[in-house]
């Protein structure tokens, strides 16, 4: 039914289209050369990294968790067998014991997972240079132009699958289709190892119109809540509701929804989109609940200085400070706040922080979670001088800080804080 | 209190006094401006306890008393009068207002004006004057440079210093400072020292600018109270330690650079579009008579050419796009002067007449990729 109204859009974006596919991606319709997009995703990341580690546990139970000692006690990622007897991410460890009491268990081991990912993103690299990075387990493959040197796409997906499987030893889930977002809605419709093709949106329309809204790509809890207000409860719904009415709700976002829903996306793959960052942070789940801003910025003040440095090392300069706490009650609040001019000193970013913890917070709340970042960066271009030699003082402080840390180690030299009780470095597990 | 009076005279002093309100105070009855009848007179006063303005307009007063009204609806309400005269009585009892004009009455809900506080009028013997139209210019030729930002107090004001028959005002925000000197006839064998908040003169400047009449200054320890006929600005001061400002100011120069002022200026804006956030600089280089402008970004590139009459060495600088914009604004001369003191050095800008302006600017380092 939904399927007459999208083959006019279908028709407006491809005039001709008479045929499928044949063995290359030329539409033998029109002659045109059609788009193809790959995502693969690596089927619970985490612990498939440790069972390709230690092989006998293929097809086992395997829970990776947080570290429980410093009360970061959560399940992160599972095995698709540990999955199927109930356990979940963001599962406290003793319900996930309870649940399935013979499983293997590990604490998360970050080293590893970045190893294995490189690995996996080395192997795409031997097809494609187009390879654009979108989390540690999940990248996007662009395959128009690898066509007739690898085979057809279901090929060259076949031979990913099958390299990542036999020199890594992990499987993957991989989609194909028109562009990024069809894509990585095909990957996502068959998991643990899956390979589905959307060969053109008229197939992704029969695939996902039915399907509830919550599962296209961008869509959260809240707007599946609101959408529900609109009478929208599949993808077909919203891609046939008029987009005035989600432009006058949600402005530029609605109308992108809208094009979300139709599969209509035009992003590139951008293999360079890592190489700069946005923002950069810190957080720490703390080994007790604080209490009082003296304590709390003792804390903002270490984490300052750690996401300072990671600022200098970039090369960047920051202009907006995020502050992120968590009470006991798992209440999260995260404000910001811009700063006057872009900076990469810690004593600007504290002072900031220092003033969002006043205008947000309560001194009698306790905190479980304190996270610093600053976002809005910029790559270093320039420093303004000042009379009365101030910030360069500072700033001469920091490289001096930097050039201990990067000889002697990042504890080499603390600022006096960290010598109190409630220091990130002072508290060592019992 | 009752009295008439004109809707141009109430709104006039309204709008001059209502910059004081304040908007975001705990204090509800600091959102109001006092209407106060007494003597012929209507005194109207507003302040958010930093800064007090207070006007007084001619009234025919029937009855004396006083009463605050909200500045919000206030302003708006006497704005669209009509060209009547207003009849205005309170009620001293409940703080309601009723203004008549014409055939026509409305009702306002005003507070009594126990609450509201009183202006400290400061008594000292630190008393001067300054012609109204000189001390614009001298602020609007200074204020510019102080820092908006209020971690640094003494960074928002203006040190206003007074010895030996001399006052001198200098204001900065770290990254660039303004000067200017102005002849004082000292028959008081007057010496101050003090910081003047940044927006007290902006609004001071707003209000004066009349030819051949002049500001009455007088300073306490905390207090400055600026008062020209009808009008009196009284301003907290700013205490602290204005920074030791004189070393900053570079003594020699290895280049020195005279042109038309407005030619640096269009050359600046026009470049100014082309800097982005992360990069809000544009280069200055100094060779064989000629300054060239310029700038690279994402967006675009600007390159300018300005025939400069030379001294001294060639010199290559990179300066924040807006400092130098603001600064070539105020001062007030066709032809400048600019001194160059090596690449990181301050640069010195000044009027090619006269000896007592001058303002500073910061060039910033460039990091080559």
């Amino acid at each position: 039914m939904n399927l007459s109204i999208n083959d006019t859009i279908y028709n407006l974006l491809h005039k001709n289209f008479k045929g499928s596919y044949n063995k290359t991606n030329i539409c033998s319709g029109c002659g045109y050369m059609l788009r193809l997009v790959g995502l693969v995703d690596i089927n619970s990341f985490f612990a498939s990294c440790h069972q390709a580690e230690q092989p006998e546990l293929e097809g086992r139970e395997v829970i990776v968790t947080g570290n429980p000692e410093r009360r970061a006690g959560i399940v992160l990622a599972a095995s698709y067998p540990a999955k199927g007897k109930g356990v979940k991410t963001g599962m406290p460890i003793w319900e996930a014991k309870m649940l399935c009491p013979d499983a293997h268990f590990f604490v998360s081991d970050y080293p590893l997972y970045v190893d294995c990912s490189a690995r996996i993103l080395k192997i795409a690299r031997d097809f494609t240079d187009q390879i654009e990075p979108f989390s540690i387990d999940e990248f996007f493959i662009e395959i128009t132009n690898i066509v007739n040197l690898w085979g057809s796409p279901l090929d060259i997906a076949i031979k990913l699958k099958e390299r990542i499987r036999s020199e890594v030893g992990i499987f993957c889930s991989i989609g194909i289709g028109p562009n990024k977002l069809i894509a990585k809605m095909a990957a996502d419709l068959q998991k643990p190892n899956g390979l589905t093709i959307i060969k053109d949106l008229r197939e992704y329309c029969r695939t996902f119109y039915d399907k509830p809204v919550r599962e296209l790509f961008g869509i959260g809890p809240r707007y599946e809540r609101h959408l529900k207000y609109l009478n929208i409860h599949t993808i077909g719904d919203l891609a046939n509701y008029p987009v005035e009415v989600l432009k006058k709700r949600w402005g530029k976002n609605g109308e992108l929804l809208w094009y979300c829903a139709r599969g209509i996306d035009s992003s590139p793959v951008l293999p360079s989109t890592l190489d700069t960052s946005k923002s950069i942070g810190q957080q720490r789940t703390l080994p007790r609940d604080i209490k009082g801003f003296s304590k709390i910025k003792v804390i903002i003040l270490e984490l300052t200085e750690m996401v300072a440095r990671r600022v200098r090392k970039g090369n960047y300069v920051g202009r907006t400070v995020y502050l992120t706490l968590r009470d006991t009650q798992l209440n999260f609040l995260s404000h910001s706040m811009s700063m006057k001019d872009y900076s990469d000193l810690p004593g600007d970013i504290y002072n900031t922080a220092c003033r969002l913890l006043g205008l947000h917070w309560n001194e009698a709340w306790p905190v479980r979670l304190v996270g610093v970042t600053l976002g809005n960066l910029v790559k270093k271009k320039h420093e303004q001088f000042d009379l009365f030699g101030e910030k360069e003082q500072q700033a001469n402080i920091a490289k001096a800080c930097d050039a201990i840390r990067d000889r002697f180690g990042e504890k080499a030299i603390l600022r006096g804080v960290s010598l109190t009780e409630e220091s990130l470095y002072g508290w060592k597990p019992q | 209190m009752n009295f008439i009076s004109s809707k141009e005279d109430l709104l006039s002093a309204v709008q001059i006094v209502q910059r004081a309100v304040s908007h975001k105070s705990p204090l509800p009855i600091l959102s109001g401006i006092k209407f106060c009848a007494e003597n012929d007179l209507l005194i109207v006063t507003a302040t958010d306890l930093e800064i007090g303005i207070q006007c007084s307009v001619q009234a025919e007063i029937f009855e004396v008393g006083s009463v605050v009204l909200p500045a919000k609806y206030i302003t708006e309400f006497f704005r669209r009068l009509p060209d009547v005269p207003i009849f205005i009585k309170s009620d001293p009892l409940t703080g309601n207002v009723s203004v008549k004009y014409g055939h026509s009455e409305t009702n306002i809900n005003g507070f009594l004006a126990q609450e509201f506080p009183e202006l400290p009028l400061p008594v000292s013997e630190v008393k001067f004057s300054v012609p109204e139209d000189i001390l614009k210019e001298a602020i609007r030729q200074v204020v510019f440079a102080v820092a908006v930002e209020e971690s640094r107090p003494v960074f928002t004001g203006v040190l206003l210093e007074i010895n030996g028959g001399e006052m001198q005002m200098a204001a900065t925000d770290t990254h660039r400072l303004a000067w200017r000197k102005l002849k004082f006839d000292d028959s008081n064998n007057i010496d101050i020292n003090i910081i003047i908040p940044g927006k007290t003169l902006n609004e001071l400047s707003k209000v004066i600018g009349r030819p051949e009449k002049e500001v009455d200054i007088t300073v306490t320890d905390n207090q400055v109270l600026f008062s020209v006929e009808d009008l009196c600005i009284i301003s907290r001061l700013i205490s602290g330690k204005f920074p030791p400002y004189r070393q900053v100011i570079p003594q020699g120069r290895v280049s020195r650079i005279r042109l038309i002022t407005r030619e640096l200026a269009e050359a600046v804006e026009r470049a100014a579009l082309f800097t982005t956030a992360g990069s809000s600089f544009i280069k200055l280089l100094l060779q064989n008579n000629i300054l060239v402008v310029s700038v690279s970004t994402e967006v675009g590139r600007v390159y300018e050419e300005i025939p400069v009459y030379q001294e001294g060495e060639p010199m290559q600088v990179a300066v924040n796009t807006r400092y130098l914009s603001e600064a070539l604004k105020v001062l007030g001369s066709g032809e400048i002067n600019i001194e160059f003191a090596g690449p990181l050095n301050p640069l010195v800008l000044k009027p090619v007449e006269g000896n007592d302006y001058l303002s500073l600017l910061l060039p910033v380092r460039i990091r080559e990729e």
